[in-house]
């Protein structure tokens, strides 16, 4: 039966195929597996490119927090010194200041008692002129005023005593 | 909203057509008078083929087989060279094409056979048959051209004369698929190609214990399974197209060659065809992955 022979025919085909299929691994396969290879290995190369670039942002996160830390550590320290200093100011500012109360107190416990020195002296005289008015207006006539004089220091004196 | 752009056919594609659609009818009218008187008349020379020569079968051939297997040959050619003169890592509209369908071949292929030694050479065999069957079966199931209409008388020495009828655009170009030189070459090919594998893969020696195997006893019977491999390849594209070359050709002469229904056609020439080039190429991968593995 014509269908089924099998004859010269089949070796055509198979050297046929052998054919086609160098010229198709020419023209299509061998590019096609470049291809894909390059494809493959663009792929690798950005994935292992994305890691690397992954790692240094954790390196680099990593960094920045342990700066952190130390920023943080010393601003910290910055601030406790800033505390001790401003006590250590205002300790100072406090001890100046007492001093100078204590001083200007002084310096006015001075002040009256030199005042008070004054008034008293002033006092004084002004009671002496009073009392020498005083004698002179009651001894008036019965010494002359020479003796009045003398007697007058005299008691003086003996006042001051 | 922006309105859906439509695809135009072009003027020029139009001519083409018009052209197209006037040579193929004027033809078909002109062919009707040639035409068998009756469907008996037809299928009565299905079964015969154009063969050239006499004598043993190394001095026989099949020339429309040759002559189709050169075209489907050529179209191929044509459209890898198209595909590769244009080549780069960002794919033109062709380019694409071509490598989703290689793509969709190479999954199949490294989904069974992973061992990278194999894969590829496997793949290089199952997309050429995959292209050869797929343009043969397209060639010979949807684009109308010439075939031939063999009637066989026998001389008085007992020889066989065959007349040779050429008919033109009457009925679709005879696919290479058709004849089962083609199928079953190409099916012994992949018999041969899947034992070399394993022999490659496993040693000589594992090789020729896989035919014991489970039991010694089952030797007959693997042997038998694996003749029965190429006989079972071949002949299920060669009963595919031929029977569906049939059915066509028998309804055609129902409409008298003008109008083919279009949905038989559609399925036995794009659907069918497509369909058997896809199992064939499947089940070379399996083999060769059945003898790898």
């Amino acid at each position: 039966m014509d269908l089924f022979e099998i004859n010269l025919t089949s070796v055509v085909q198979l050297l046929s195929f052998i054919f086609l299929l160098w010229m198709l691994k020419k023209l299509l396969y061998k590019p096609f597996f470049s291809m894909m290879d390059e494809r493959k290995k663009r792929v690798e190369g950005d994935l292992a490119e994305a890691e690397n670039v992954r790692k240094r942002a954790e390196e680099l996160e990593k960094m920045a927090q342990n700066e952190l830390k130390e920023a943080r550590a010393k601003s910290d320290q910055i601030v406790a010194i800033a505390n001790n200093r401003a006590e250590e100011i205002i300790e100072e500012a406090k001890q100046k200041a007492q001093r100078e109360a204590e001083k200007v107190l002084s310096t006015a416990q001075l002040e009256i008692e030199r005042q008070k020195q004054e008034a008293l002296a002033q006092v004084q005289s002004v009671a002496t002129e009073l009392a020498i008015s005083l004698v002179i207006k009651v001894l008036k006539g019965t010494l002359d005023e020479k003796a009045k004089r003398e007697y007058l220091i005299n008691v003086l004196k003996e006042y001051e005593k | 909203m922006p309105e859906k752009k439509r695809r135009r056919i072009s003027k020029k594609t139009k001519i083409q057509l018009t052209v197209f659609l006037i040579v193929y009818v004027t033809i078909g009218i002109i062919n009707v008078q040639y035409l068998p008187k009756s469907p008996s008349d037809i299928l009565g020379n299905v079964a015969n083929r154009w063969i050239v020569g006499t004598g043993p079968w190394y001095l026989r051939i099949n020339p429309m087989t040759i002559i189709m297997s050169l075209v489907v040959l050529a179209v191929i050619i044509w459209f890898a060279i198209s595909v590769h003169k244009e080549y780069s890592l960002i794919p033109t509209r062709k380019q694409a094409f071509a490598e989703s369908l290689m793509d969709f071949v190479y999954d199949i292929v490294q989904s069974s056979i992973p061992d990278e030694r194999f894969a590829r050479s496997t793949f290089m065999i199952a997309t050429t048959l995959f292209l050869y069957i797929v343009v043969s079966n397209l060639l010979g199931g949807v684009i109308p051209g010439i075939s031939v209409d063999v009637t066989k008388t026998l001389a008085e020495n007992g020889e066989i004369i065959r007349n040779v009828k050429f008919i033109l655009f009457s009925d679709t170009w005879f696919a290479p698929t058709a004849d089962l030189n083609t199928n079953l070459t190409y099916a012994l090919m992949v018999l041969v190609i899947s034992h070399y594998f394993g022999i490659k893969a496993k040693g000589f020696k594992a090789w020729l214990k896989s035919f014991i195997e489970p039991v010694p006893f089952l030797l007959p019977l693997n042997i038998i399974g694996e003749l029965a491999k190429p006989i079972s390849h071949s002949m299920r594209l060669f009963g595919n197209i031929t029977g569906g070359g049939v059915l066509v050709l028998a309804l055609s002469y129902f409409v008298k060659y003008m109008f083919l229904p279009p949905v038989l056609w559609g399925y036995f020439g794009i659907f069918s065809g497509l369909i058997q080039a896809f199992v064939f190429s499947t089940l070379t991968v399996a083999y060769i992955s059945a003898q790898v593995g």
